[in-house]
């Protein structure tokens, strides 16, 4: 491509980016306001309080299961230290609801 | 009004109310999943989807025609070598390779379109800098972003012996060491922008390996249309 043409591009690539934007409602914590997840509706009702994760789990099987569902919080709960593993692994004892756990999972990631 | 009335008025507000949580709040981002989570800038951003079913885009995504040129709708495929992925391989994307740090999400976009929105957890590279001439410094600093490191001065008796097979020489070349290179997709615009295709190109012409790189021709025309999460860096 020429300089010519090329300079030509960006200016058009440049002149329409100055009327962009995205949809408002799909920004996040936009989005997140209109549309809590079926998981964080659950838990405001009575009606989450079921077996959606097993239970009698020890830390290596709260681990597996992780790894073989949520492989996207297994990613997250990989790279926490064992002391923060033991937490989410004590909130699964108190609480074994998988939206839960994958909140605690987020919390102590943050935390590092 | 009467008390019984009055009742029967609250408790089909909260039957309506309840029958609009089940039905226009289960937009799932595929059979599987409600929302993948992964890391933007430091923070966990949650992709999803928008959840109100009667919504239609609104802002500039909902533009259904701009010049061509530059604006044109672009092949299949970038390189017949470079796959192309969907919102699905993204998901997964964002989910493994994003959080481990073995893949970057690329908005290959200019600066000025990626101040706009973009998709979660993808750092901005302009295509610009993919095509800057003879490894400036920019290049430089986005490659090794990327897991690719500057060659020093690389004799021909050490590219002798690579080629020979004495010295590993796989995914190198005279500028570049891409053994580490990471698995990269580049985005843009969407079907009609040509931003991410001459990265892509670009960077297969510095040697990066096609088969760690991916193309998402949806691009964030496709994401709007899909109601997925954008961020403002």
């Amino acid at each position: 491509m020429s300089v010519a043409l090329a300079d030509a591009y960006l200016d058009a690539l440049q002149e329409a980016a100055d009327d962009i934007q995205v949809d408002p409602l799909s920004t996040s914590g936009q989005a997140g306001a209109a549309a809590a997840t079926k998981a964080e509706r659950e838990l405001a009702t009575p009606a989450s309080i079921k077996g959606d994760i097993p239970g009698g789990m020890d830390l290596t099987g709260l681990s597996d299961f992780l790894k073989q569902g949520y492989v996207g919080s297994y990613a997250f709960f990989k790279r926490l230290s064992p002391e923060q593993k033991q937490a989410v692994f004590d909130a699964y004892l108190a609480r074994p609801e998988i939206a839960y756990i994958r909140s605690q999972i987020k919390q102590q990631y943050l935390q590092r | 009004m009467k008390f019984g009335m009055k009742c029967r008025y609250l408790l089909l507000g909260v039957l309506a109310i309840m029958s609009n949580g089940v039905l226009a709040l289960d937009v799932k981002l595929d059979a599987n999943r409600d929302y993948v989570e992964t890391l933007h800038e430091g923070r966990v951003v949650k992709v999803q989807r928008i959840q109100d079913t009667s919504h239609k885009v609104t802002g500039s995504f909902a533009r259904t025609s701009r010049k061509c040129p530059p604006f044109c709708i672009q092949p299949t495929h970038v390189d017949p070598s470079v796959a192309t992925v969907t919102e699905v391989d993204i998901f997964d994307f964002l989910e493994n390779d994003v959080v481990t740090g073995t893949g970057v999400l690329i908005d290959a976009r200019l600066p000025s379109w990626y101040k706009k929105g973009t998709i979660p957890g993808s750092v901005n590279i302009p295509f610009t800098v993919f095509e800057e001439e003879g490894g400036e410094q920019a290049l430089t600093d986005a490659l090794y972003r990327l897991g690719v490191r500057k060659r020093g001065e690389t004799g021909a008796f050490t590219r002798m012996l690579e080629s020979w097979g004495f010295l590993n020489g796989d995914l190198k070349n005279d500028q570049w060491d891409f053994s580490q290179a990471k698995r990269l997709i580049l985005w843009c615009n969407g079907p009609w922008c040509g931003q991410s295709p001459r990265a892509i190109r670009a960077l297969l012409k510095l040697g990066y390996p096609a088969d760690r790189l991916h193309y998402y021709r949806g691009g964030m025309q496709l994401w709007q249309i899909l109601g997925l999460t954008t961020v403002e860096p």
